[in-house]
């Protein structure tokens, strides 16, 4: 019909494929990075080539590695979720941390150390996954619910339903903290401010049993998100099943959510900067986003994590407070931005 | 075909749709007018499968609306209607791919992508294709929105196309190339065309067929020349005789 058309590629091939794989190749630089910077100095060298002392290796296989693995996967699963949870809100601010599921979470997870001691194993470990897990969806639903009274799925709303749930539960917390003896109290504290120190291979196991699956499923919804974007009604007109797609949505942010919280306590804002920054560069697409997200969620936090346990050495400040120092901020440049783009500046 | 027979649809205690029946012919446009809350809306969401009438029932090509699938039903009706507001920055095209979405498998293929193209030439919005979408302006948006509820049901044979309001935020040239546009589809492509619409004049002079709704029930069904007769306007907007002449 017309000489000019099919002149545009489309959107998802090309180069946005292409900044995975270099994602890709970035993240594996960060992790053999990570492994090799600390402590105790591992050559990268060394490690590339297998020639390592006792010590060097005891210390890479026991201790770096399960931390720098765990890093990595929480990174991404707080990226992708916060990824999902935007396209599930329809807005860019939600976060599980502002939002108040990784609280949720928490609070289920105090609850547990507190009336059961401390835990220790995979078995505990999936526990306080279940726990967090639990306390992410019912956070989630609750918020869900709360946002859409509307009719639309207002920001205010989602904010304020936000303050609130992340108001009591930190009161809950604070209650539970009051009640805990001194060990209860050293291992609250310091998981709720979140760290990946202590992290073994139970952690990175439990972890990764979780978050692979769940993550994986997100990445097919990826394009029927694109579309709930649209609205729930005009979801419904293009074929997808938005209440479905939702409620699986909701389900498997919680696992991740839950799932990073159980083994890090709370780390903020990664799920908020993160897939920011891939829009920007990349795009919106979900398609891509997801992955990339990801990809850049466990390159940033093992970068993160190498710089806190190393910047104060020999002793080491918890990432969760790193990440809300750089994640604040930014947080409230994005408001800014979103609210002066509505009133036209 | 599509055929309502004597639908009801409450909310609570308050009838909106009252025994209410009508039919769609195919390869022609039909208006539905009547004043605000008519339940103009209320019926097309009804029809279009969006909205469930508790009584009654609603066919498409002789078959019930219940027993099509979701899938099944958006490869071959689309829906124009209000809105959400769209936060991310999809440029135009992409949001127009979306419409294509029921014939995607896993990615869109060049089919699609010429089918979105294509769709965007046809409402005059060729040249938005790479902007942002949320930075276009009201009337911008809409026209993308319809090319992206054309791109869904291009080239199909016997579609249904939805439209609510599809011009209330154009300008008086985009709004007659709109309804050009719709009008050509109906009869190339035996589409069957169901739309909101306000003004009478334009109604007139782009639709066969017309429903004139009053509380819930069809004041008045047929030919748009029979039923937008001034004394039918009258009694259903209650407005005096002379709003409807320059005098």
């Amino acid at each position: 019909m017309l000489a000019r058309q099919l002149t545009i590629p489309l959107p998802f091939v090309g180069w946005r494929v292409s900044a995975l794989g270099l994602l890709s190749l970035m993240l594996l630089l960060a992790l053999l990075m990570a492994v090799s910077i600390g402590a105790v100095y591992i050559p990268l060298s060394s490690i590339l080539v297998g020639v390592l002392s006792d010590q060097q290796l005891a210390v890479m296989t026991s201790i770096r590695l399960p931390r720098v693995l765990l890093s990595a996967i929480v990174g991404a699963a707080l990226a992708v979720s916060g990824a999902a949870m935007q396209s599930l809100f329809r807005n860019p601010l939600a976060d599980p941390g502002v939002i108040g599921i990784a609280s949720g979470a928490a609070l289920a997870v105090a609850i547990v150390i507190v009336l059961a001691g401390p835990l220790t194993g995979v078995l505990a470990l999936y526990s306080l996954s279940l726990a967090a897990f639990s306390g992410g969806l019912v956070t989630c639903l609750l918020i869900f619910r709360f946002t859409g009274m509307s009719g639309t799925f207002s920001a205010t709303y989602m904010l304020l339903a936000g303050i609130a749930i992340n108001t009591v539960s930190g009161a809950a917390t604070g209650f539970l903290t009051y009640l805990s003896d001194d060990q209860q109290l050293r291992a609250l504290t310091f998981w709720t401010m979140g760290s990946f120190g202590g992290a073994l291979w139970p952690a990175v196991l439990v972890c990764a049993t979780v978050v692979l699956p769940a993550t994986l499923l997100l990445f097919r919804y990826a394009r029927n998100l694109n579309i709930l974007l649209l609205g729930d009604e005009n979801a419904r007109h293009l074929g997808v099943d938005s209440k479905g797609l939702q409620r699986r949505v909701i389900i498997c942010t919680a696992l991740t959510v839950g799932a990073a919280v159980a083994v890090s306590g709370i780390i903020g804002f990664v799920g908020l900067v993160v897939p920011h920054l891939i829009r920007l560069t990349i795009g919106p697409d979900n398609r891509i986003l997801l992955p990339a997200s990801a990809l850049l969620g466990a390159l940033l936090l093992v970068f993160a994590d190498t710089v806190a346990r190393t910047i104060v050495a020999p002793a080491e400040l918890p990432v969760g407070i790193l990440t809300s120092l750089i994640g604040g901020p930014f947080f409230l440049w994005l408001l800014i931005k979103q609210y002066a783009g509505r009133m036209g500046m | 075909m599509i055929t309502a027979n004597k639908i009801n649809y409450a909310i609570g205690d308050t009838p909106i749709l009252d025994e209410l029946s009508v039919a769609l012919q195919p390869g022609s446009v039909t208006a539905i007018l009547g004043p605000n809350g008519a339940g103009k809306s209320t019926l097309m969401k009804c029809l279009c499968g969006t909205l469930q009438p508790q009584s009654g029932s609603i066919n498409i090509a002789g078959t019930d609306l219940q027993t099509y699938s979701l899938p099944e039903l958006s490869r071959r009706r689309a829906v124009l209607s209000q809105s959400t507001a769209i936060n991310f920055p999809f440029t135009v095209l992409e949001l127009v791919l979306m419409g294509r979405n029921p014939h995607v498998n896993r990615r869109e293929s060049v089919e699609d992508n010429q089918i979105a193209q294509e769709a965007l030439d046809s409402v005059d919005a060729w040249s938005l294709k790479n902007r942002i979408f949320p930075t276009l302006s009201g009337g911008e948006q809409q026209r993308v929105q319809l090319a992206r509820v054309l791109a869904q049901i291009w080239g199909q044979k016997q579609a249904y196309l939805f439209l609510d309001e599809p011009t209330a935020a154009l300008d008086l040239k985009h709004q007659h190339q709109i309804f050009k546009l719709i009008r050509k589809f109906s009869r190339s492509q035996g589409m069957t065309v169901c739309v909101i619409i306000h003004d009478p004049h334009l109604a007139q002079r782009y639709c066969d067929q017309a429903i004139l709704m009053h509380n819930g029930k069809v004041f008045a069904a047929g030919l748009i020349d029979d039923v937008l007769s001034p004394d039918n306007i009258q009694r259903v907007f209650e407005i005096p005789p002379d709003w409807l002449t320059r005098s």
